[in-house]
């Protein structure tokens, strides 16, 4: 089976779907960079809070 | 490593996307052959938004049975995804009905019932929002869970089953849609994971923040003040 399908025209294929798949696929690449970044936010506040947990163990 | 499975996730939903686009054939015997091609997207939200309510659910259950404040966290994480994918497999649903048959909402039976469980679910969060006590909000939550838990399997599987619906029933996809189908489940499955793990994650950290806010001074604090203070 060709790669593009067994009936689009490159025409169809360049003016249709093209621009339509950018859609979901710049959905997704704003979903991951999302998660990504919130990843390391996450990780920073539990050490933080751990941090701050342990010096007041310590104090008290 | 970790790491390098989160880009692998990256790589695998934009392969997905790109090969619902351009690898796979017009669907055959459908109005609009080429738009019919949502279904690839529209089938796994469906299926993530059912694996969320479950493990939801779940944990629903196990906060009755253990009274651990962290299943509820995760109880309500889980049906925020759910949430979430719920309303994203109506939208790439009405998307896949304004091209089949030439309205985006016809007041379907499965369109109906699956307004119907997005109504049940902003209950749950409206319920949520209205109690203040963490121990008594989880309670409350996790019984209403279980009663909206008998609606659930009625609305997605009994009434859209056994009454007549435009939405179309024992459809057969050909390999390369059931290749493309099942790849973009496992991706957009790692994608709720992935988020219910910061979810549960970030309210955790709320939680403990809020238990050590609720201690009116730390003991360590009232020594410090006693140590400096002149009497």
């Amino acid at each position: 089976m060709p790669f593009f399908g067994p009936d689009l025209n490159p025409g169809t294929l360049m003016t249709q779907l093209l621009p339509l798949m950018l859609v979901p696929l710049l959905i997704w690449l704003a979903v991951w960079g999302y998660l990504w970044s919130l990843d390391f936010k996450v990780k920073r506040l539990q050490q933080d809070l751990a941090r701050t947990e342990g010096r007041e163990d310590d104090e008290e | 490593m970790i790491r390098l499975g989160k880009i692998a996730l990256l790589l695998l939903l934009s392969v997905t996307t790109a090969a619902g686009f351009l690898w796979l054939p017009p669907a055959a015997g459908f109005r609009n052959e080429a738009l019919a091609r949502i279904v690839v997207f529209h089938v796994p939200c469906s299926i993530v938004a059912s694996l969320a309510t479950a493990v939801g659910a779940w944990h629903a259950v196990r906060y009755l049975w253990k009274r651990d404040l962290l299943d509820d966290i995760k109880s309500s994480a889980s049906f925020a995804q759910a949430l979430m994918f719920w309303a994203l497999t109506t939208v790439t649903g009405a998307v896949f009905a304004k091209s089949q048959w030439g309205t985006a909402w016809s007041w379907d039976v499965k369109q109906t019932s699956i307004l119907m469980l997005l109504l049940i679910y902003c209950a749950y969060f409206a319920l949520r929002t209205a109690i203040d006590d963490s121990r008594k909000r989880a309670a409350v939550s996790a019984v209403f869970t279980l009663f909206a838990l008998l609606a659930v399997p009625y609305l997605t599987l009994i009434l859209p089953n056994n009454s007549p619906s435009l939405h179309p029933k024992n459809t057969v996809f050909s390999t390369e849609y059931r290749i493309v189908l099942w790849a973009d489940a496992v991706g957009v499955c790692l994608v709720y994971l992935w988020a219910f793990r910061l979810h549960v994650a970030l309210d955790e950290i709320a939680l403990r923040l809020g238990r050590r806010s609720r201690r009116a001074l730390p003991p360590a604090t009232v020594q410090r003040v006693l140590r400096a203070s002149p009497d």
